[in-house]
């Protein structure tokens, strides 16, 4: 366990080096305990990530919310290349909220959905509703991957909370979307209605918001 | 990377595709590749293929760009004149997602119980 990354950095990089082995497609590093983050230690996260993606491997990095060093995470910049997971500390008896940053990359599509299937089993949905929930994020990411940006690419933010007895997942984007939905996109858009109870997508100057509304428990049963 | 497997097999004229894993932007062509690789990868068995089954029981995850795959699929058999049949479980995403389509080039072919407890619902595209 590690508290604070500076002075050991070095040690920490070779501990690190020294887990990641093996057939892997993802490393998570978990922050949580970490109280202090210098620029070294930042410069660490960031070689890891370009390491692991050479291998075909994605870096998590799980902060908590309340983390004195979520904030320097954030502006780190890091999200561009690995899936920054901000969640509420394991402590507390309510199951918290949970954000994802990450590229708008297809391959991080996987990893959304992997990190939604543990929020989801965390709070007992049944397998109909983790299916919709999975499909109605997955294609409103799909959009953001697709359409939101052009080749200098850009960050899709996924938070999924409890309102009442839903669970809200708010997919945005800082894009502008090149093309109006047609074909494919069309039908993506469709499957979100279905495996929803409401849907909202507003598209703004400064990029796209999809707000997904689904019961946890399923009416009449 | 998104990890779906491919395992086809030929049999009297019909060629099997059995889908497990998840299907998604990130594998899609991967996939699509594999697909028709083992549709039009045979030379001699092809002439005589009268239909292919796609086997969806083992998908975890199937969204529209998955789906798409599968119309674009239908639409390709349906000019060699060779049926496309889809196996997906009732309540399977694959077969929810199939439904909300819309099935106006898909007919609903048969219904067969093949197993203890698993329904299975197949739609052949085109040919009738």
């Amino acid at each position: 366990m590690v508290r604070s990354i500076g002075q050991n950095v070095f040690a920490v990089e070779e501990q690190i080096r020294a887990a990641v082995s093996g057939q892997r497609t993802v490393v998570s590093v978990d922050l949580a305990d970490v109280s202090y983050i210098d620029s070294t230690g930042k410069r660490l996260l960031f070689d890891l990530a370009l390491l692991l993606q050479e291998s075909h491997i994605v870096l998590e990095v799980i902060v908590p919310f309340d983390s004195p060093i979520r904030r320097l995470i954030e502006l780190s910049g890091l999200q561009s290349i690995a899936a920054v997971i901000l969640v509420h500390r394991a402590e507390s008896s309510r199951v918290g909220p949970v954000e994802l940053v990450l590229p708008a990359q297809p391959w991080a599509l996987k990893n959304i959905r992997h990190t939604l299937r543990r929020w989801l089993s965390g709070v007992g949905a049944s397998p109909r509703v983790v299916d919709d929930v999975l499909i109605a994020v997955g294609e409103a990411c799909t959009n953001v991957v697709d359409h939101a940006y052009g080749t200098e690419g850009g960050t899709v933010n996924v938070h999924v909370e409890f309102q009442g007895p839903d669970v809200v997942a708010t997919i945005a984007d800082t894009g502008q979307w090149g093309k109006p939905a047609v074909g494919n996109r069309g039908r993506g858009t469709l499957f979100m209605r279905h495996c929803s109870d409401d849907l909202r997508i507003d598209h703004g100057p400064t990029g796209t918001t999809v707000v997904i509304r689904r019961h946890l428990i399923e009416e009449g049963t | 990377m998104t990890i779906a497997t491919v395992e086809a097999s030929a049999d009297h004229g019909a060629v099997c595709i059995r889908l497990c894993g998840e299907i998604d932007l990130g594998n899609v062509s991967t996939v699509e590749e594999q697909i028709y690789a083992a549709v039009s990868g045979r030379p001699i068995v092809v002439l005589v293929v009268s239909v292919v089954s796609v086997d969806l029981t083992n998908l975890t995850y199937i969204d529209s760009v998955g789906t798409r795959l599968l119309f674009d699929l239908a639409s390709h058999l349906r000019r060699l004149r060779i049926a496309l049949k889809l196996i997906a479980p009732f309540e399977s995403p694959a077969r929810r997602l199939i439904q909300f389509s819309g099935l106006d080039f898909l007919h609903a072919n048969r219904r067969c119980r093949k197993r203890r407890h698993w329904y299975y619902h197949s739609y052949t595209a085109g040919l009738k």
